[in-house]
């Protein structure tokens, strides 16, 4: 395994380029120029070459657009990343573990109940939670915590909680909900505000600073309850810190951008391709490597056609083969 | 070399109402000895290492580890006194060796903190002592079984504890490398590591010359020595074969032996 030094250094750089890159494409083309003295503009006195609609895209459109493309990028490839840690189960994502679809269900409850933002997502929080927990309690039935048990309890969970949603739609007023439900099911960031990604940034950067700050220590937990308890580790603590707020970044992503199935799967795999596996540099790079990744994908869902295509589509087609790509290049043993 | 590391008192297990797995246990373990636990598949010594790593609580009795009452022990201080070396391994990522025994130095380390500069210094201290320098970027989920030993062992001696206990640590090794991985353990007991470990030879226990435990199928456990424990009636009644207890002329001391087939 060799150490490959400077890795993180290049995916900020891509990660600018891409946000650079995302902010000047679209319906209405900007140069570089326009962006950076748009951007500059808030912060030093330049004269204003530029029509009230730069600003305006640029600003209340595009930035929210981009910002919630990082965040939640790097939240589902963080939140990916650490499932798959602590649970010692590189097959396990915040999908298969069922908490996007718990999470779905929390969410489009409120929205179908018309309440605001907040109870959004406290109740996407409050699904994800029942469903890692419901997920994380079957293997312990059967006494049998293989790979493949907690793969099987993430199935049924993610079922149950599928069919749930399934339920809300529905019941859904056809008219006017079930669109909106449906559509954000597919994940989009299309209807982002400034205000949206302002709600859920405080959470979010606080979880990721806990996960930044323990993320050698999952490590522990990756070698085996066993072993963690030798070497002095508070199991249930770590892994409940762990969880929660793993849980925390998918349900937050949720409440803004649907849910967008593949990069908590696929990217820490892709990290750990690049840097290997120790979660010291894995963490990191899984987070730039994600937002990278969304602003790519979310630049050409609003550039591919016409209209806006959903972002799980694209993740999809991208992320399955690009999975598959992943696996036979490691030749894992399943 | 005398002091006292451990003491368990009148020790015993069961799950719940079930039948105990080990009962009333007594056993002591001072600097620099080495004891081995001996005893047929099923019986109880990986509980018993279980219980004394704290991992599982024992049902009944008392467990005294530098005179302190194990349980009452904050895990991380335990840590710092007993280093386990469990049978099986989770390998289902690819550490390099260099941070899998890195992870040695968690109990010196506070929540939120990573292996400092000095912790790396003090792994590569441990692994050129073992001569396990070039295997240090290697994945620890492609070394050899015997290879894999010795890291576990550097893992362990990172985290300077008194007490070593493997669970049969030469199981599965070829025989060369079994003779290695004993007289490892019976170096660092000459540096007054106390040792448990458990095997199924009882020849292992005559080559590391140390005391002996043995855990009958009933999980009842007998503390001596070769010559109080290791005779023909005993070893019948363990094994439920014949072997004998011999000295050997040509290799200088004793060995245990069946007899033909």
């Amino acid at each position: 395994m060799q150490k490959k030094k400077g890795v993180l250094g290049v995916l900020i750089l891509l990660c600018l380029i891409l946000f650079c890159a995302g902010m000047c494409c679209g319906r209405f083309q900007i140069t570089f120029g326009e962006l950076a003295a748009v951007l500059a503009s808030r912060f030093i006195d330049i004269p204003v070459t530029w029509s009230q609609n730069v600003d305006n895209v640029v600003w209340a459109v595009r930035l929210p657009r981009l910002g919630g493309a990082f965040f939640v990028g790097a939240s589902l490839a963080l939140s990916g990343t650490v499932y798959q840690g602590i649970f010692q189960n590189p097959l396990v994502s915040p999908d298969l573990l069922g908490v996007s679809a718990g999470a779905c269900v929390g969410a489009s409850l409120a929205i179908l109940n018309g309440w605001p933002g907040t109870v959004i997502q406290i109740l996407a929080l409050a699904g994800g939670l029942v469903a890692v927990a419901l997920t994380n309690v079957i293997p312990h039935l059967f006494r049998n915590k293989s790979n493949l048990m907690l793969v099987l309890a993430g199935i049924i969970v993610s079922g149950f909680f599928t069919s749930a949603q399934g339920l809300l739609k529905y019941l859904a007023d056809p008219d006017t909900q079930l669109a909106l439900i449906t559509f954000w099911t597919m994940g989009s960031l299309a209807k982002v505000s400034a205000s949206d990604v302002l709600m859920i940034m405080p959470g979010m950067l606080v979880c990721m600073g806990i996960l930044i700050c323990l993320r050698w220590r999952i490590n522990l937990l990756a070698i085996g309850e066993v072993e963690a308890h030798s070497l002095g580790v508070n199991i249930t603590a770590l892994r409940g810190i762990c969880i929660v707020c793993a849980t925390v970044l998918t349900a937050s992503s949720i409440c803004i951008a649907g849910s967008v199935g593949w990069i908590g799967l696929v990217i820490p795999h892709l990290g750990r391709l690049l840097v290997g596996s120790d979660n010291k540099r894995l963490v990191p790079v899984s987070i730039f490597l994600g937002a990278s990744f969304l602003m790519l994908i979310d630049t050409f869902a609003r550039n591919l056609s016409g209209t806006e295509v959903p972002l799980s589509i694209l993740t999809g087609f991208i992320g399955a083969p690009a999975f598959l790509g992943l696996l036979l290049r490691q030749k894992r043993e399943i | 070399m005398d002091e006292l590391l451990l003491e368990v008192t009148q020790a015993s297990f069961s799950y719940g109402k079930e039948e105990p797995i080990f009962q009333n246990v007594d056993l002591t373990l001072k600097k620099g000895e080495i004891l081995t636990i001996l005893g047929p598949n099923g019986a109880g010594k990986s509980t018993l290492l279980s219980c004394i790593s704290g991992f599982h609580k024992v049902s009944h009795g008392i467990l005294r580890i530098g005179g302190q009452d194990l349980y009452k022990t904050a895990p991380k201080q335990l840590a710092r006194q007993i280093g386990f070396v469990p049978q099986n391994q989770i390998k289902t990522y690819e550490f390099s060796v260099r941070e899998y025994i890195a992870m040695g130095r968690a109990p010196y380390l506070r929540f939120g903190q990573s292996p400092s500069k000095a912790d790396y210094q003090m792994v590569d201290e441990v692994m050129e002592q073992m001569n396990l320098l070039p295997l240090a970027e290697k994945s620890y989920t492609k070394l050899s079984g015997g290879e894999c030993q010795q890291v576990l062992i550097a893992r362990v001696l990172v985290q300077q504890p008194q007490i070593i206990m493997l669970d049969e640590p030469v199981n599965h090794l070829d025989y060369g490398n079994q003779l290695k991985i004993l007289r490892l353990l019976k170096q660092l007991s000459a540096r007054s590591f106390g040792i448990i470990l458990t095997s199924h030879m009882p020849d292992h226990a005559l080559l590391l010359e140390g005391t002996i435990g043995i855990m009958d199928r009933e999980g009842n456990f007998t503390l001596g020595t070769a010559k109080t424990l290791l005779h023909e009636e005993q070893l019948q009644t363990l094994y439920g074969e014949k072997i004998c207890r011999t000295y050997v002329e040509q290799a200088k001391r004793e060995a245990c032996i069946p007899y033909p087939l």
